[in-house]
């Protein structure tokens, strides 16, 4: 029994899975030899309907065929055959999406029209039995628009003709294309503007983009490169310029234009530029890429223009390293053209040459000098005639540049042997010169020198010379800077650019420190600073209306303007990267003619005053600034309760905000405490909190029948998360001021400015903030004794104590010692008199 | 209770660690001196956090001592790091969101952290920081490079070199010629 058991089991096994048998031999000239694993691999170049064609080839091949679908394009010719009248056989379709349950991606751009309507059935058909699908390529028009309502995410890659007639639902005027990877277009125009920028908004993960016809460049250029710029992860951008007119402006248009972007989209790879021209043009004009220099991670470059190139065109290319791919379809071109471009692009791998005639034996010998040159490849264009060269001449070119490449190694052997000292035998210093640290460690240690010192000390030895610039990243400049820099009046920019080479890293440069008297070299110094600091990503700066202050062209790179008055033809939104922002009036974040908002996306805002009369401004503000992190108001003029209550109900409308900075003027303490609870509750993930309350009775004619009142501030438990509290309050206040903090679990850093501070407020302050770490008090009146002492040596978690005053504090140093020693962690007590500072540390 | 549950969270952390410095382990100088350390302080040390986590704390704690084999961890050197790491291992964590690093830098040094690194002897000093540079003690090294920093603040560089024990090893000529090309930081002072 039990044997025949085993007979059956060995008999089950036999069938149903073939491999496990005992290995078989297979004749070596067999496919079958292969296991399945390697035959899914070898058939995976198998084009979609061969796969079936082949599936009954043998048991194998069924199981191996189709797991290597992943991504499938669909043709006319497919769906035809899946119709049944003029119906999809849906059961068919079914049972081919299930034989390929690995399909990721679906492409059907090359379906034309007779197709169409079918192709939400097949794609729906498809998309519920695929579970991997992840991505679908369209090409857009009117009938394929609602694809995306039904697939909108799936859809990832889009070609259209036109952006207002294919990607907006006409009915609703929505915008069908979102969250795209890659997006094809035809055809731009001035009036497609609009919608351009909603496109963008709504595809900032965009990875490439080709817009392969831009007309009425006047009007298009400007905004285009503003929208592009913000598309920051784009990796391959084809722009086709087609001009009517070609003169200098509209050459200066194209460069602004080609700069603005190149600064901005960091990580464009791939470039391809077209330059059509349509009308008249100066016959002595010559096209010329100035700005192509910015584009410093490219790799691969194709221009096409048919009009005539400066000799210069390809200068630029020399800030361009890591070029590898060229393609120049020049039908003007001339051997200069191509000269000194073994400097320029030394990792040139590949070079394309569009039009035969453009090649003679200069322009072979110039590419033959090419170090690093793998592949040449020339375009015969049979209309022109043929250029006069022969076979030799290649050959000739192709050993030529094969002595190139060798000499071209030895050199660069030769070269790292010679420059870096460093490799030498490890020599012996003596402990304590600062000769034994390696170069990184000294870089570091001189980290933090002040930008000047830096040049003070480049000659104390070489090493320092070495290193005590790389680290310069971020600098701010002064008015003693610049004032050095001046030669009478005006800048020495032979030594700013020296300067500037030196510190070849700098990111951030800040000027907001910059006074007056100097503003107007500004622009100047930062535009030099730009050309020779090639990582300059970003400027912090003030805006104030002096004469003749401008930025330049650099407002793309500005990103921080602590103060800004609105200058005539400099509107904000020209700093489209603008995240901090700080205005005396909120107005002035508003068109002066169209009253439209124009400071949007910030992540730091400061207003120096709020006003009744801004309310509605504030509201639109909040509406589009949404990511706003940090919020400062620093005063209130003409302020009613209801604007209070409305400044805050906004406040809340914040859903990312951090840090809150708000001066109360207020006549009681009723509407505060309202108006601190609605954004307590509300904002909850508020950390820092920054509170000013001055009681307005005060300020304004007193009223001496009405008894003064005292400020309590209970809605302040509302604030779960604060970690971080500065609290002034110009005003009587009750003992239990402090109170409500005991909701504050996460409290670690307090400062107190309380103008009528008693040692009550602190009584019992240790069971509330039971982690404080970092008390500040301004003690004005004296009122720290030992009372408070006690009090606060009571907190379990405190480590730093600072307390300020004006006058001699009544603290004796065996008080303070007592408190340290008492309490569990701290660590220093500091003590500012008129801004003498006196420790105490355990 | 439920309202109190959002602000529990992050005590455990701060008292594990707290009860893990209780935790003695032992550090190896160079020289052979064995120095006992907190676990969490110890733990400042990447290169100390990386060997407990790779062994285990129960070994680290049981077995031998962590060697650390570089020159510059002489015994003077290594008491001097864990005075520091023992003094620093329960300050707040960097608050990424509002702290950038560029404040971090342009903070002056805490008046303990000032007394503790102004020592006399040079090489300890260097020792120190060379050390703690080798032990991947981030804060400590930054401790001595603003030191460093602000002794030299101002300075000549003749001055520099004598102080720090500098070799210049320029030419007159192109000590010249550095110096003419930085005249201007020299200028109208």
């Amino acid at each position: 029994m039990p044997m025949e058991h085993k007979k059956t089991l060995l008999e089950t096994t036999d069938d149903c899975n073939e491999d496990n048998k005992q290995p078989q031999i297979y004749a070596k000239n067999s496919m079958d030899r292969f296991g399945d694993d390697l035959c899914q691999l070898l058939l995976s170049y198998l084009s979609l309907e061969d796969r079936f064609r082949m599936e009954c080839l043998s048991k194998q091949f069924r199981r191996t065929v189709f797991g290597s679908v992943v991504d499938i394009t669909l043709y006319n010719r497919f769906i035809q055959r899946l119709l049944i009248e003029k119906t999809i056989d849906t059961q068919l379709l079914a049972t081919i999406a299930i034989k390929c349950p690995n399909i990721e991606t679906i492409d059907f751009r090359g379906m034309i029209n007779e197709c169409k309507e079918q192709i939400p059935e097949v794609l729906r058909l498809l998309r519920d039995n695929c579970l991997n699908l992840r991505e679908v390529y369209c090409r857009f028009n009117e009938t394929t628009a609602q694809l995306s309502q039904q697939f909108g995410p799936l859809v990832t890659r889009i070609n259209c003709n036109e952006l207002s007639y294919d990607i907006v639902d006409t009915t609703s005027g929505q915008l069908l294309a979102n969250n795209l990877k890659t997006f094809e277009l035809n055809y731009y125009y001035a009036e497609d503007r609009q919608l351009f920028t909603a496109f963008v908004a709504h595809n900032q993960c965009l990875k490439s983009l080709n817009i392969l016809d831009i007309y009425d460049l006047n009007d298009t250029l400007p905004e285009l490169a503003v929208q592009l710029s913000r598309l920051t992860q784009l990796r391959e951008l084809t722009l086709g310029l087609v001009f009517d007119v070609l003169d200098d402006q509209m050459s200066a248009a194209v460069t602004q234009c080609l700069r603005t972007i190149g600064v901005n989209c960091k990580g464009l790879k791939r470039l391809t530029l077209a330059l059509t021209f349509v009308g008249l043009s100066e016959t002595t004009f010559q096209i010329s890429l100035d700005s192509l220099g910015v584009y410093r991670q490219l790799k691969r470059l194709h221009i096409r223009a048919d009009e005539i190139i400066a000799d210069l065109l390809l200068d630029p290319l020399r800030h361009c390293q890591r070029l590898t791919h060229l393609e120049l379809c020049l039908q003007k071109m001339t051997a200069n053209v191509l000269k000194d471009m073994h400097i320029k692009c030394p990792r040139l791998q590949y070079l394309f040459i569009g039009y035969f005639h453009n090649i003679d034996t200069e322009s072979l010998s110039h590419v033959s000098r090419l170090p690093a040159l793998q592949m040449l490849v020339i375009a015969n264009d049979c209309e022109a005639e043929s250029a006069d060269l022969s076979d030799n001449d290649f050959w000739d070119l192709l050993s030529r540049n094969m002595a190139q490449q060798m000499e071209h190694k030895k050199t660069s052997l030769e070269i790292t042997d010679d420059g870096n000292e460093d490799n030498k035998q490890p020599q012996i210093y003596a402990k304590n010169s600062m000769d034994r640290f390696g170069d990184d460690l000294c870089e570091l240690l001189l980290s933090y020198l002040s930008f000047e010192d830096r040049f003070r000390l480049e000659c104390v030895s070489k090493q320092f010379r070495r290193t005590v610039f790389v680290s310069v990243v971020d600098i701010t400049l002064s008015d003693r800077f610049i004032q050095r820099l001046l030669i009478e009046k005006t800048i020495d920019t032979q030594l700013l650019a020296t300067i500037a080479i030196k510190c070849p890293k700098i990111q951030i440069i800040d000027c907001r420190g910059i006074d007056r008297e100097y503003k107007e070299h500004i622009p100047e110094v930062l535009s030099i600073f730009r050309d020779n600091c090639r990582h300059l990503r970003e400027i912090y700066c003030n805006i104030w209306p002096i004469s003749g202050q401008t930025t330049g062209s650099l407002e793309a790179l500005i990103t921080r303007i602590v103060g800004f008055w609105p200058i005539q033809g400099r509107p904000l939104s020209l700093y489209h990267r603008l995240s901090h922002l700080g205005i005396i009036n909120i107005r002035f974040a508003f068109d002066c003619k169209s009253d439209q908002l124009l400071a949007k996306n910030l992540h730091k805002f400061e207003l120096k005053f709020y006003a009744d009369s801004d309310i509605d401004r504030w509201s639109a503000f909040v509406a589009q600034n949404q990511c706003l992190q940090s919020l400062a108001v620093k005063e209130f003029v003409f302020l009613t309760q209801e604007a209070v209550a409305e400044l805050c109900g906004q406040v809340l409308r914040l859903p990312h905000l951090r840090e809150l900075t708000l001066r109360l003027l207020t006549y009681s303490h009723i509407p505060i405490n309202h108006s601190l609870l609605t954004i307590g509750v509300n904002c909850k993930q508020l950390q820092r909190l920054s509170l000013d309350v001055t009681q307005r009775a005060f300020s304004i004619t007193a009223i001496p029948d009405k008894p003064v009142l005292q400020i309590a501030l209970d809605s302040l438990g509302y604030y779960r998360r604060l970690k971080w509290l500065r609290l002034e309050v110009d005003a009587v206040i009750i003992d239990q001021l402090l109170d409500p903090l005991r909701h504050c679990k996460r409290l670690t850093h307090l400062e107190l400015y309380i103008k009528e501070m008693t040692a009550n407020v602190l009584k019992n302050l240790h069971q509330y903030c039971p982690r404080l770490q970092y008390l500040f008090i301004r003690d004005m009146n004296n009122t720290i004794d030992g009372e408070c002492l006690s009090h606060i040596s009571r907190l379990p978690a405190l480590q730093t104590l600072v307390i300020d005053c004006h006058k001699d504090i009544d603290l004796l140093d065996i008080d303070l010692n007592a408190v340290l020693s008492s309490s569990p962690k701290l660590k220093t007590i500091e003590i500012r008199v008129n801004n003498e500072k006196k420790f105490y540390s355990k | 209770m439920a309202d109190n549950a959002d602000h529990i969270d992050g005590d455990d952390n701060e008292d594990v660690r707290a009860q893990q410095n209780l935790i003695k382990i032992k550090l190896k100088s160079s020289e052979g001196g064995i120095y006992e350390c907190g676990l969490t302080a110890a733990k400042m040390s990447d290169l100390v956090k990386n060997m407990v986590e790779s062994l285990g704390t129960d070994a680290v704690v049981t077995t031998e001592p962590i060697i650390l084999g570089n020159e510059a961890v002489t015994d003077a050197a290594l008491k001097k790091i864990i005075e520091w790491v023992e003094f620093h291992w329960d300050d707040p964590p960097v608050d990424h969101d509002f702290e950038d690093e560029k404040d971090r830098r342009n903070e002056e040094l805490s008046h303990w952290d000032k007394q503790f690194i102004d020592v006399d002897d040079q090489a300890l000093l260097f020792d120190v920081i060379a050390a703690a540079n080798y032990m991947d003690i981030k804060g400590l090294v930054e401790v001595g490079a603003k030191h460093i920093c602000s002794k030299i603040r101002g300075k000549s560089c003749q001055e520099v070199r004598e102080m720090l024990k500098i070799t210049n090893d320029f030419t007159a000529e192109e000590e010249d010629a550095i110096h003419k090309e930085n005249a201007w930081i020299y200028a109208k002072d």
